[in-house]
């Protein structure tokens, strides 16, 4: 056997790179969002963080998928809470989201129902794209060991 | 963390190697091998067999606990 590379130097370069680039990403986002929501500015002056950021999420996402990370080293019962508690901050901040935007009136019966409505598919779709992506990640996970 | 592992010192002691010269030969650091004989440290299995190798033991003889 030849001289092996040292691994618990590879593994501490690797955690400190990791951890730079999760600093880097929450700033991004902050950044992203600070724009939007404190400075009020137009999307098109910040495209280019803003394709860098969402490009990097979708980066993410996918290559923990195709590797078959995507939540497979957890047992059913905290896939299903993490989707579960997923979708619905992700209705909730949609929901809020439209109120504060479309200006829904909220005494008016027929916005809410449009809202209520929105809000179920919203959460339908959330959990179904999870589910499609938690099956697409475990049959990856499963073809290394076929 | 895990116990300290003597016998990984012992056996290294005995073909008369420093942590530095036996990091040489293996091709780490010195800090590992020190790491590894502390219990501070978990080495991969591919490190455990070159650390047996050099030291011409068995995996049992330098990592089994008693």
């Amino acid at each position: 056997m030849g001289k092996i590379i040292d691994e618990r130097i590879i593994a501490g370069k690797r955690k400190i790179n990791s951890s730079a680039f999760g600093i880097c990403f929450l700033a991004l986002w902050g950044i992203l969002l600070y724009r939007q929501f404190m400075l009020h500015q137009d999307i098109r002056e910040y495209a280019d963080i803003f394709l860098l950021t969402v490009g990097i999420s979708i980066y993410v996402v996918v290559s923990n998928i195709l590797q078959g990370f995507y939540y497979t080293y957890r047992s059913r019962s905290t896939q299903k809470k993490t989707v579960l508690i997923g979708a619905l901050t992700g209705t909730i901040v949609f929901s809020t989201v439209q109120i504060l935007i479309m200006d829904y009136d909220l005494t008016n019966g027929k916005d809410v129902s449009k809202l209520v409505l929105q809000a179920i598919i919203f959460l339908a779709v959330w959990i179904a794209c999870q589910h499609t992506l938690f099956k697409i990640s475990e049959k990856q996970a499963d073809k290394d060991i076929e | 963390m895990g116990d300290k592992n003597n016998k990984l010192k012992l056996a290294r002691i005995e073909r008369d190697l420093t942590q530095e010269q036996l990091a040489d030969k293996i091709g780490v650091t010195r800090q590992t091998i020190g790491l590894i004989e502390a219990g501070k440290y978990n080495p991969t299995i591919k490190l455990c067999i070159a650390i047996c190798k050099e030291l011409n033991k068995t995996l049992d003889d330098i990592f089994w606990e008693d």
